[in-house]
């Protein structure tokens, strides 16, 4: 193994240490540069299976939940937890979880991978198992990108062992058709049930056509976005067969159960995390233990130990009183948390922060294609707060919704809108709902409040 | 009073967040007791433009503007261009913007044919221009600002058409003459998206307008409380204009 890059790499580490930085990707950057071999080489010394997984939405809660089973089952994991997953964002975990000569020892490896870098990572990751959550064009793609970069995923794909397992959603139609002449173990996961809940169409609701023929889908039952259940009139292509589908849903404010129906089997599955788009988490995240071995008992205890990351459907007290704390970043996602705090069925305090920074999008007119309205008309709620360079934006959104502009306040500032929310709060649960950059900011606010998850 | 706004291949231009011109379109009839009914106007509609008092065609990606472009030129270009003619209130965003017009050069040479009803023309440029845009326009003696988000690599350029403004700051039709968008009788096109009419109250109440003038004879409109669509609106002059 070629060890300069692993050395240079764990200085640089230590440099950012020092300097109180976040060093999530600049060693692995750097290592990458004198090493360009490093995650291959590296990767050779975890003993077991890896997993890979990757799709627009759902890719952190799915690998975190992946690697929390695992580890409850008694083993080691090297899993990018902190979402750095760029290809210098994994060579860097890898750099971490080694000593000075590569040696790393972990049973097993989970890995988060944007989908655009799954071409660059896959093949020298090697996984037994890779899972894709779902694809849906964000407003940073527009342009057709997303096209090319499902059919370089399916090029990737292509070159992994025969014996390697692609576990795909088969409820969004472009991740099932990842799955179409290809040479390799592909299964699919999906929900049985009915998950109406009376949820119109999504406005980010994206028309899907047949790969075979390009008829239009037509829909016989709509999750959440352009997932659901859908065949083609035309030629009669349809939803893939279920290898893992999930049967009465039940959603709480505490959490949601259901079961998987898996061969001849039916497992019960129980979890913390809200909102229905979570099944889909949970539940790939059960089917790959499932095809790794992990026994049921470990499997549920992993579901019950995961702790979301910082911003991902964190609960957390603002003065006393309780919110929750949910990233937002395209229109699916921001309709999705939506649903959620639906679910809940509960008076609501809303703090919503937009900045328009460039790793969140300069543009904010996206805000337009997240379904207010249906949420406005359905949930209760008393005082909005919009905050964030384009928190004026977000307040113009939300009285076409239908809020009165009298219980929406603009404070741009953050910080201040946190410390402000809590003290026109009395029995309501604060939803603090912040874009990429404004969660940042939360963040440090929470730190330097010594606000703890 | 009722208006009818059409909505020109919702299905498929829908990206952008330039529903929620229609969403404006309607609440500020509302809000004025004016009824406002949405019609859907795509593939498989037929329709001559007669139905309807203000219509909406915004852009998409590639692949949907093709599909469009076809449905458009082929099948629609004549009952649009009369419509148009006469006085059809009508916005168009972008994508739609350039295919009201008498053609896209595209970067290989090839002259994609719009409908002529605006006499403008677009040619394929090399550079996106992506930003903020601010443009100062002038309507019916009306002297006003407009802001947006302009997102476009084809430069437009106008022949015997006016621009619907001034460039205060972005990029406009071109990035050259410094103008942005054109208007023809009550058509209106531009590069603004953002989307453009719920922060600019002034540039949509006059669409309304002319829609009730055309239909009713009435130029009148109740005026509304705009603090936050003003609020918006200088949010986004104090961070980019230029003092
Ligand atoms: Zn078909």
């Amino acid at each position: 193994m070629d060890l300069l890059g692993v050395v240079l790499g764990k200085f640089v580490i230590l440099g950012c240490k020092l300097t109180g930085k976040n060093g999530t990707s600049l060693p692995g950057k750097l290592a990458l540069k004198i090493s360009p071999n490093l995650i291959k080489d590296i990767i050779k010394g975890v003993k077991n299976e890896k997993v890979v997984v990757t799709g627009t939405n759902g890719k952190t809660t799915t690998s975190g939940l992946i690697a929390e089973i695992l580890k409850s089952s008694g083993k080691t994991v090297v899993h990018n937890r902190e979402g750095a997953n760029m290809l210098s964002g994994i060579a860097t975990i890898l750099i971490k979880n080694s000593d000075f000569f590569g040696n790393i020892k972990r049973d097993t490896g989970v890995f988060e991978v944007d989908e655009a870098n799954m071409p660059l990572v896959l093949n020298d990751i090697n996984p037994k198992v890779v899972v894709v959550t779902n694809f849906f064009r964000d407003q940073l793609d527009r342009y057709g990108e997303l096209d090319i970069t499902i059919k370089k995923v399916k090029e990737s794909l292509n070159r992994l062992p025969k014996d390697s397992i692609l576990l795909l959603n088969a409820d969004e139609p472009f991740t099932a058709s990842l799955g179409d002449d290809l040479d390799l173990n592909v299964m699919y996961y999906g929900i049985l049930d009915k998950l109406n809940y009376g949820y119109s169409l999504s406005p980010a609701f994206e028309q899907k056509y047949c790969p075979v023929c390009g008829g239009k889908y037509v829909y016989k039952d709509v999750f959440y976005g352009q997932l659901g259940d859908y065949y083609c009139p035309k030629c009669g292509k349809s939803r893939p067969d279920l290898d893992f589908g999930a049967l009465d849903i039940k959603l709480t404010e505490d959490g949601i159960s259901f079961k998987i129906k898996y061969e001849d089997k039916i497992i019960n599955i129980e979890s913390h995390l809200t909102g229905a788009y979570n099944v889909y988490n949970v539940m790939s995240s059960v089917a790959t233990n499932i095809l790794l071995g992990t026994p049921l008992n470990h499997i549920q205890a992993g579901l019950n130990n995961y702790r979301p990351i910082a911003g991902r459907l964190q609960t957390t007290y603002l003065k006393g009183k309780k919110a929750i704390i949910n990233l937002i970043k395209n229109p699916i996602g921001f309709d999705s948390t939506l649903n959620m705090l639906r679910e809940i069925n509960k008076p609501l305090n809303l703090l919503i922060a937009i900045n328009d920074n460039y790793a969140d999008g300069r543009d904010v007119s996206w805000l337009w294609d997240v379904d207010m309205e249906n949420f406005v008309s359905h949930a209760k709620i008393n005082h909005v707060v919009t905050s964030g360079l384009r928190a004026e934006d977000m307040a113009l959104r939300l009285k076409y919704a239908g809020i009165d502009p009298k219980r929406i306040k603009i404070i741009n500032s953050i910080e201040n809108a946190l410390d402000y929310i809590p003290t026109v709060t009395n029995e309501e649960l604060i939803a603090v709902l912040p874009n990429y950059t404004s969660l940042h900011e939360v963040n440090s606010y929470m730190k330097s409040r010594g606000v703890k998850a | 009073m009722k208006l009818t706004i059409g909505h020109m291949y919702p299905d498929l231009l829908n990206l952008y967040g330039d529903r929620g011109n229609i969403i404006t379109l309607k609440k500020r009839c509302e809000w004025r007791g004016i009824d406002a009914e949405i019609k859907s106007i795509t593939i498989d509609t037929n329709t001559d433009f007669t139905d309807i008092d203000i219509l909406f065609l915004g852009g998409g990606s590639d692949r949907e503007q093709k599909i469009v472009s076809d449905d458009l030129t082929l099948r629609r270009a004549k009952n649009l261009k009369s419509a148009i003619e006469d006085g059809l209130t009508l916005l168009s965003i972008c994508g739609g913007y350039q295919l009201l017009g008498k053609y896209y050069l595209s970067s290989d040479g090839n002259k994609l044919p719009g409908i002529g009803a605006l006499d403008i023309y677009t040619v394929a440029g090399n550079k996106r221009m992506i930003d903020n845009i601010i443009i100062e326009s002038t309507i019916d003696g009306k002297t006003f600002k407009m802001v947006g988000f302009e997102n476009h690599s084809g430069k437009t350029f106008l022949q015997n058409v006016k621009p619907l403004g001034r460039v205060i700051y972005g990029n406009g039709n071109n990035g050259e003459d410094g103008m942005e968008g054109a208007v023809y009788k009550n058509t209106f096109g531009t590069y603004l998206h953002g989307p453009v009419l719920p922060k600019n109250p002034e540039f949509t109440d006059m669409l309304i307008r002319k829609a009730l003038d055309r239909k009713y004879g009435k130029n009148q409109l109740e005026p509304l409380d705009d603090s936050f669509e003003h609020l918006t609106q200088n949010a986004i002059i104090k961070r980019f204009a230029k003092k």
